[in-house]
């Protein structure tokens, strides 16, 4: 029994499971620019051909909600409210991901690490997880 | 920006506009009737006097038939344009540009929208081919975020943030009351507002613009013809529009304090009418009211107000119905609800009616009798980071 990405391709699973995940990035040989998700052709000079790369596993809290009430409204009353945030990579790219904690937990400016949360079992009975930010340990601002 | 405007050469004759409802007893086409026959009647034209249609609904309808049908026109030309939340100042901007080319001369810019049918409470989209990466969040959890960045960056304090905002929608809910129009005709005030239960980050209900079902109506002209239709025509000084590259999502130099779509379409169109100072200059402005945190920050994305000044100008009363330049006079998104194509179309109708001194007593505004002459209508689609912008600019004055 094992752990099982939710969608192939986002982001790395450690064997260790204190070990925190990646994101599964590309760089671009050429102009040096940062993409999360990958992609094959830089989005910014056009080279064609980039590199795989691990971004992460910390970021930092651009900006923040918590929502009550979710898209298309309350389909699954077992989710209550949960935290989404615009986190800013070390390597640049910003991605928005859910945040662990509840709506006094963020401040901008904090410095956050990846995470796993299991979603369900397969099958097969492995865990299905996805992946989320959470403040790290007595987290202040980074400037 | 490669835009030379167009300014005076086409001018609006005759507007419509239904009551925006949950118009469960009304379809497509009884909406398009009345807006359509209100326009009609003011610009003392017929379905055949109009050369031209332009028909701008996100999703009740395809193709240009939709009109064409319930008007019954014959051999006429008509166009469905969608350009999101946009896209009643689409169907406007092309009416306007198409007279102003010589094609035609009479062209009419309709804006229609059934929202509530689809049973949920909130704007419905078809579900549209992505590459995975799309954002799957609410409207207003998306413009939420605006509200924590924007205390940050000018150090104001959150609730004292959330209690500006919650002035926002009162101010808009004192003028909607005064609207036989609007969908919601009551005053609220800024404590029962910041009481609402809530939705996303800092905002309640009552932070976020409701739906409705709705339909409205512009007939364009050549401006030397405008006087054998009405004797208060509305010069158009300005078209604006701008699309977003959606850089804004994964652009870490994106703050979420600024519309930077919305900042050019407003220097484009202020740069069309010749306008320097809009907060000045302009008698009124009705904008994209949306969410609470986004009609804040367009107050400083259109120029009216300074960086980091917008919330107190707000708090003083600067864009109250008789503050200094009154924003969104008929009520705004929030007390109309978003018909998506016909919004731009029902801003638009109050400058018709403002401008032209035909507003009911109760709402009129104070800056026109001294001599202001122009009013602007904001429309936007999208989300902090990917939107569409659209300004326009019309007034009673040729130059």
């Amino acid at each position: 029994m094992g752990r099982v990405a939710i969608e192939q391709g986002y982001f790395t699973i450690p064997d260790d499971p204190a070990e925190p995940p990646r994101l599964l990035g590309s760089k671009c040989p050429r102009c040096g620019e940062h993409f999360y998700p990958r992609r094959l052709v830089c989005a910014r000079c056009l080279h064609q051909g980039t590199e795989a790369v691990l971004l992460g596993p910390t970021g930092r809290l651009h900006t923040w909600t918590y929502v009550h009430v979710p898209l298309f409204a309350k389909k699954d009353g077992s989710v209550d409210a949960y935290g989404v945030g615009q986190v800013d990579l070390p390597e640049g790219p910003r991605v928005q991901a859910i945040l662990v904690g509840g709506p006094d937990d963020f401040e901008i400016g904090m410095e956050l690490e990846l995470d796993l949360e299991t979603l369900s079992s397969d099958e097969d009975g492995n865990d299905v997880v996805i992946y989320r930010f959470k403040p790290t340990a007595g987290s202040g601002r980074v400037a | 920006m490669g835009s030379h405007g167009i300014r005076d050469r086409v001018a609006i004759v005759g507007m419509g506009c239904t009551r925006f409802a949950e118009h469960f007893d009304l379809g497509v086409d009884d909406l398009l009737l009345d807006a359509c026959g209100q326009a009609f009647t003011a610009a003392a034209v017929t379905t055949d006097d109009v050369d031209a249609y332009w028909l701008g609904t996100a999703q009740s309808g395809m193709s240009g038939m939709v009109l064409a049908k319930p008007l019954r026109l014959e051999g006429k030309p008509v166009t469905r344009v969608e350009n999101m939340c946009a896209t009643g100042s689409e169907a406007l901007r092309q009416a306007v540009y198409a007279v102003a080319s010589g094609a035609y001369d009479v062209a009419m810019a309709v804006g229609v929208e059934k929202v509530k049918d689809s049973g949920y409470a909130g704007l419905n989209a078809y579900p549209l081919p992505g590459d995975g990466t799309a954002r799957t969040l609410t409207a207003a959890a998306m413009f939420s975020m605006v509200a924590p960045a924007y205390a940050e960056r000018y150090g104001v304090d959150q609730g004292e943030l959330k209690a500006v905002l919650a002035r926002i929608a009162a101010k808009n809910h004192f003028n909607g009351a005064r609207n036989p129009r609007a969908q919601f005709r009551r005053e609220v005030s800024a404590e029962q507002i910041c009481a609402m239960p809530a939705v996303a980050g800092e905002l309640g209900v009552f932070d976020c613009a409701g739906v409705a079902d709705g339909a409205a109506a512009a007939v364009v002209v050549r401006a030397e013809d405008a006087h054998r239709y009405t004797d208060s025509p509305l010069y158009v000084k300005a078209l604006s529009f701008v699309a977003g590259n959606g850089t804004g999502l994964s652009d870490p130099g994106y703050d979420y304090t600024t519309f930077p779509e919305v900042v050019r379409t407003a220097e484009d169109a202020y740069a069309q009418a010749g306008v320097t100072d809009p907060r000045a200059e302009l008698a009124m402005a009705e904008v994209h009211d949306c969410f609470t945190p986004t009609e804040l920050v367009l107050m400083e994305d259109l120029g009216f107000s300074e960086r980091g000044q917008g919330w107190k100008d707000v708090e003083a009363g600067v864009y109250d119905l008789h503050g200094e330049l009154p924003v969104n006079p008929d009520g705004g998104l929030k007390s109309f609800g978003h018909p998506v194509g016909a919004s731009g179309l029902r801003m638009l109708f109050e400058a018709w009616l403002q401008l032209r001194g035909e507003s009911p007593e109760e709402r009129r505004i104070a800056t026109v009798a001294p001599g202001r002459t122009l009013a602007l209508t904001h429309n936007l689609g999208g989300y902090p980071g990917e939107m569409v912008s659209f300004v326009g600019i019309v007034g009673t004055e040729p130059s």
